[in-house]
């Protein structure tokens, strides 16, 4: 089965539209694969082997052969070559977008996604030479968790809704390396504030970048400028903060724009105050008022699972929370009620400030807190049972 | 929706719920496994977590083998990097969008694309004229292919099995046969009974596992392995 799911990925997909640049028009061959979407390939596969069922097969070579040469029969490519050739197209993508400029530096890299595109590309091409010397590093658990997953190194982004203030810092890691804020913010408390008399610097998300990983082999980034006058830090290496633009800004921005709060991430904070996080006059984003608000209302299960507890207490009133009364409400939906907005008013500028803006991490909120804001309960239904 | 470690599959980079592993009792422990599969790779701590019976650290360690999985099939299969190679090509343009250019930008972009939207939210007809407009319908052909692979038509319950729901598979397999197949302990198959607990088509079962129903149809003397309970 591992060998039909992974074979239903490796489809390369046609290009309808050529890429385009606002820069220039450029030509990029475009290619006509006919079917080849993983739900088609999947369904394809599946049909092939239940038109002939078997007992399940013990040797993963022989599966992988099967399926394979079922690729070959029905979609004209087998697994190899399939991903060869979307490759090679990837390559020629990245060339097309290295010649629309110059390599940016500074803080202008920040802007300049492509030596990370490159980076990947090239990663991609490592895994794949991995996959053609042993396909079984990929298709059986076994081989891919005891030898491909221990050689792969992601970057990390480590959210803090709550909001680290800086520059205090923070040690989630003890490797070398730098943590480097990627979502920050510089807040105003109010001004009878006795709590925070002063504007303060908040980091929602670090990024701590490793020398080696995502298979780079960059040395010596250890120069991190924080500019905090743009709210933004930058490495002075261009690969680098290739990465750091990509983290920070272009894809938060990216998420915003294709999807308005919709969009659904660990940290609601990246998605808050983009105008003024890039310098913009607000008057130029045309919000869809469907898209402005985002109600993500659920179960607690999750949440009483990880801290390993069966009650909590109710981020409002403070009573016992359990997973038979009480809900867990993202920060958006609770500032988006006027409700609440209106009940923080009335306990003080302090509280409004520290609840309604500065923090934006989950509550966890009662039944009767619910109900005395509006909040529409999910119901629990048999395919939820109680958490364990 | 409470997450502690998520992929993003536009770029990569695992994201972990920093503020809930803080305020968990074993949150430095957290931290200090992360760095250690950092270095060493995840196999060595998950296996030290495993020999030592520490369901918190097996837990937050096979979600972390779960990300991988996907890391894997995201960068290496045609459909994981299209969707890399989308995003990029959008950010790519963006600056120009947001820096260069003076053009109104809808928030969603999709609804600067239909006429009727676009007059509703007060966008004038010039529109199909701007950087947007044209940055919006590239990318909408794009994302349309990922989108629609992953319909879900309540209508009449129909589940397209696309590239999305196939990634989740894949990561699940992975996960559960380490489990299956390193640590199969009676306190590991409480702590994970979703995993080995019978397919009954529960949402879980329709998330991660829903592939089973297809395994017995292709091999329906002896049932997949990976499925008993």
């Amino acid at each position: 089965m591992m060998a039909i799911l992974f074979a239903s990925l490796c489809g390369s997909i046609p290009v309808t539209v050529p890429p385009s640049s606002t820069l220039r028009r450029r030509q990029l061959r475009s290619r006509d694969v006919g079917e080849k979407l993983p739900s088609v390939r999947y369904h394809g596969l599946v049909g092939h082997f239940k038109e002939s069922p078997r007992s399940s097969i013990e040797d993963p070579d022989e599966a992988f052969e099967l399926v394979n040469a079922a690729c070959q029969s029905l979609f004209g490519l087998g697994i190899v070559e399939e991903i060869e050739e979307d490759l090679q197209f990837s390559q020629s993508f990245v060339e097309m977008y290295r010649q629309v400029g110059p390599e940016a530096t500074g803080v202008a890299a920040q802007l300049d996604p492509i030596p990370m595109l490159s980076e990947l590309t090239e990663y991609r091409r490592r895994l794949f030479n991995t996959f053609k010397s042993d396909p079984q590093l990929f298709c059986t658990s076994q081989g891919f968790y005891e030898q491909t997953a221990p050689n792969l190194r992601p970057s990390f982004i480590y959210h803090n809704s709550h909001g680290i203030h800086l520059p205090d810092g923070v040690s989630y890691s003890r490797l070398p390396g730098q943590l480097i804020a990627l979502f920050d913010r510089r807040l105003r408390p109010p001004k009878k504030s006795l709590r925070f008399p002063e504007p303060i610097s908040v980091a929602y998300a670090t990024w701590c970048p490793l020398v080696g990983d995502n298979g780079s082999r960059i040395e010596g980034f250890s120069t991190v400028i924080e500019d905090r006058e743009r709210g933004i830090g930058y490495v002075q290496n261009n690969q680098l903060a290739s990465r750091q633009g990509v983290y920070s800004l272009l894809a938060p921005l990216f998420r915003w724009i294709l999807y308005g709060n919709k969009s659904r991430n660990i940290s609601e904070a990246e998605n808050d105050r983009w105008p003024a996080a890039l310098g913009l006059d607000d008057s130029r984003f045309v919000i869809d008022p469907f898209y402005e608000e985002a109600e993500d209302i659920s179960l607690p299960d999750a949440f009483l699972e990880f801290f390993g507890r069966s009650e909590n207490y109710c981020d409002v009133c403070g009573a016992k929370a359990t997973a038979t009364n009480s809900y867990l409400v993202s920060a958006r939906t609770m500032r988006q009620n006027q409700a609440v907005v209106k009940y923080y008013r009335a306990r003080g500028a302090d509280f409004e400030f520290q609840l309604l803006k500065l923090d934006w991490s989950d509550w966890l909120v009662c039944r009767a807190d619910m109900e005395r804001f509006n909040l529409s309960i999910p119901r629990r239904t048999s395919a939820d049972p109680i958490s364990r | 929706m409470f997450r502690v470690i998520q992929i993003d599959p536009e770029t990569l980079a695992i994201q972990l719920n920093a503020g809930a592993i803080s305020a968990h009792s074993r949150g430095v422990d957290i931290f200090n496994f992360v760095d250690k599969a950092r270095v060493d790779g995840i196999l060595s701590p998950l296996l030290a977590a495993n020999s030592t019976g520490d369901m918190d650290l097996l837990s937050f360690g096979t979600s972390y083998l779960h990300e991988l999985r996907h890391f894997a099939d995201l960068l290496l299969t045609p459909f994981g990097f299209y969707r890399i190679r989308t995003a990029f090509e959008f950010f790519k343009n963006l600056p120009y969008l947001v820096f260069v250019s003076d053009d109104k930008i809808p928030v969603p972009l999709m609804s600067g694309m239909d006429p009727i939207t676009r007059a509703a939210i007060g966008l004038g007809a010039g529109f199909e004229k701007s950087v947007a407009y044209r940055l919006g319908s590239t990318s909408f052909s794009r994302v349309r292919v990922i989108n629609a692979e992953n319909h879900y038509d309540p209508a009449n319950s129909s589940i397209r099995y696309g590239g999305d729901r196939i990634l989740e598979a894949l990561a699940y397999i992975t996960q559960f046969e380490f489990l299956f197949q390193k640590c199969d302990t009676p306190e590991a198959r409480h702590h994970f009974s979703s995993f080995f607990h019978l397919f009954e088509g529960s949402e879980f079962d329709l998330a991660y596992r829903w592939f089973i129903p297809d395994c017995h149809k292709m091999h329906p003397v002896k049932p997949c392995q990976t499925i008993r309970s």
